[in-house]
């Protein structure tokens, strides 16, 4: 723990977020090449100017506070958080130069939706943006769900002592491999190759579909990289329900899902444990909650007569429940039929589904499979505890690819995150009730934004109160994060204060 | 390459696909067991 800050401290954090700031800048040239490739020129433009200034940005910081120390915990947390708020800033550029938004903080609250893999938008006129800007956005949502450190650790952070510790800020706290950047580069194997299969299968389905082959691919691809990342956007404002096509939708739901599971789990079954993918603890978990949630919003769907047969039943229930369970937030529904149509159990039963979530170290949000699993172990552990005999040693178990004993600090930790995701869902939910919203509403879109999973009843809109748009990105930031590096930034900005309050006193 | 290495590679590829493969067949069953609730429901209705 960091008592006092000293310059040294200040330098690790700034050479770090100047190294991922440079990673955003590169990112951008993808844009821009898809911009001149569509012969969009002012777009291109706009996506020059913003790679010059990213880049400008990130090199003058590394090289103003260029060290050779290795970043420590409290760094660590700090670079994690800090750095996803200079992408968004920096990340915003092309979509200001777009004319496509109302203000700069709605700029903010796109790009943080975008990287978060929320899937929330404020940009107006979605329909007739660029190629470029479209391809912005969702490689946004996928580098977002594999992480921007993690992005950076693969090209340009060597394997350093303190980049684990980075990534454990940013919520990929699985060490598959002793080397970091050979996690980093296992991470993007597995979603590289995803990309490439993702992408032709949703190609081949939007040929089907009558969209011309040169562009069937881009929505494959954007499509693919916002169902995998677990984000949620989609080239149109009407989202899935622009395709009008099942075979598109059950495509994506795969993958979405897929894109849910653990890193690890992906690991273990790729490396031949192939097992694992029906013992985790997480799978059984998510399991059981999809089917439990999923028979509420058909009991929520029957009771009100909205659709007329099983097949749809199936289409619109079953994909916005998994849809919101994966924290993706695809839709083939329009955001006011959840109030319309699905009623208040309908819509409790995806709220309950968002604020579950998906799986530790995916690219998902919410509590986590995992510590819902913990959770439930230890609760069955402590009845077992009541129910034997005094003497008796009553250890609890659970299975994440391998066997690991239940410990109380296990159960602790997983309590103590889902209480905070708890806490700011409660917040978003006061303070859209305080601006009139209804209750049921106001709960689903803050556990929408807390969870990262970017459903919209109809509340989040260009129009809606600047303070929720301020209250909805921290939900995400912090829901995304996990707490604890923004915690760890909030007492990094605190005690430097403090350090220089301290100095003046001195002198 | 030598035979060993190449042995090691092809065992990792066959690996990684039936791993893949798995994957894909589960995701596949959980949807199909959405199907099957769906079906209940409208069935008992």
């Amino acid at each position: 723990m960091i008592r006092r800050v000293w310059r040294e401290d200040f330098r690790i954090i700034g050479y770090y977020t100047g190294l991922v700031t440079i990673g955003v800048g590169l990112l951008m040239l993808v844009p821009m090449v898809t911009s001149l490739v569509f012969r969009e020129w002012a777009s291109a433009l706009d996506f020059a100017i913003s790679v010059a200034l990213t880049l400008l940005v990130g090199y003058v910081l590394a090289l103003v506070s260029r060290t050779k120390s290795t970043p420590g915990l409290t760094h660590a947390m700090v670079i994690a958080a800090g750095s996803w708020l200079v992408a968004m800033v920096l990340s915003g550029v092309p979509y200001m130069l777009s004319g496509h938004m109302a203000s700069f903080l709605d700029t903010c609250f796109d790009t943080m939706s975008g990287y978060t893999t929320t899937g929330m938008y404020l940009m107006q006129d979605l329909d007739h943006i660029s190629q470029g800007l479209n391809m912005w956005r969702h490689l946004l949502t996928y580098v977002g769900g594999q992480g921007i450190v993690v992005l950076a650790l693969t090209f340009l952070i060597g394997s350093t002592g303190g980049a684990f510790k980075i990534m454990v800020g940013e919520g990929k706290e699985e060490k598959l491999e002793p080397n970091v950047r050979h996690i980093a580069v296992l991470i993007w194997r597995i979603s590289l190759i995803y990309l490439g299969v993702g992408t032709v299968v949703l190609g081949v389905v939007a040929i089907a579909n009558g969209i011309k082959p040169y562009l069937a691919f881009f929505h494959g691809a954007y499509i693919f990289m916002s169902a995998w990342s677990t984000g949620g956007f989609a080239p149109y404002s009407q989202n899935m329900l622009y395709y009008h096509s099942s075979a598109m939708e059950i495509a994506s739901m795969v993958f979405f899902i897929l894109g849910s599971f653990n890193f690890a789990l992906h690991y273990a079954v790729w490396t031949g444990n192939r097992r694992e993918i029906l013992r985790n603890v997480e799978i059984v978990s998510f399991t059981i909650t999809v089917l439990t949630t999923f028979s509420l919003v058909c009991l929520a769907l029957m009771q009100r007569g909205v659709y007329p047969n099983a097949v749809a039943l199936f289409r619109r229930g079953f994909f916005q429940l998994i849809s919101g369970h994966t924290t993706t937030g695809q839709s083939n529904i329009y955001a006011r039929t959840f109030v319309r149509e699905w009623g208040p159990l309908g819509m409790l039963a995806t709220t309950i589904a968002m604020a579950i979530g998906a799986s530790a170290a995916s690219t998902g949000g919410g509590f986590k499979g995992l510590r819902v699993g913990i959770i439930v172990k230890g609760i069955v552990t402590d009845v077992r505890k009541l129910l034997s005999p005094e003497r008796a040693v009553v250890m609890g178990h659970y299975h994440h690819i391998r066997d690991k004993v239940l410990s109380d600090s296990v159960v602790k930790s997983a309590a103590v995150i889902v209480v905070l995701y708890v806490l700011i869902y409660v917040v978003g939910t006061v303070v859209g009730m305080a601006y009139g919203y209804p209750m049921v509403d106001a709960l689903f879109e803050s556990v929408s934004a807390g969870s990262n999973t970017g459903l919209s009843c109809g509340i989040v809109q260009a129009s809606m109160p600047t303070l929720m748009k301020i209250v909805y990105m921290f939900e995400m930031w912090m829901g995304r994060l996990e707490f604890l590096s923004v915690f760890t930034l909030f007492g990094f900005i605190a005690t430097s204060f403090r350090s220089m309050r301290v100095r003046k006193t001195a002198v | 390459m030598d035979e060993r290495a190449r042995m090691k590679r092809v065992v990792s590829l066959r690996r990684g696909l039936l791993g893949m493969l798995t994957e894909v067949a589960f995701v596949g069953s959980l949807i199909g067991l959405g199907f099957l609730i769906s079906w209940l429901f409208f069935m008992g209705r």
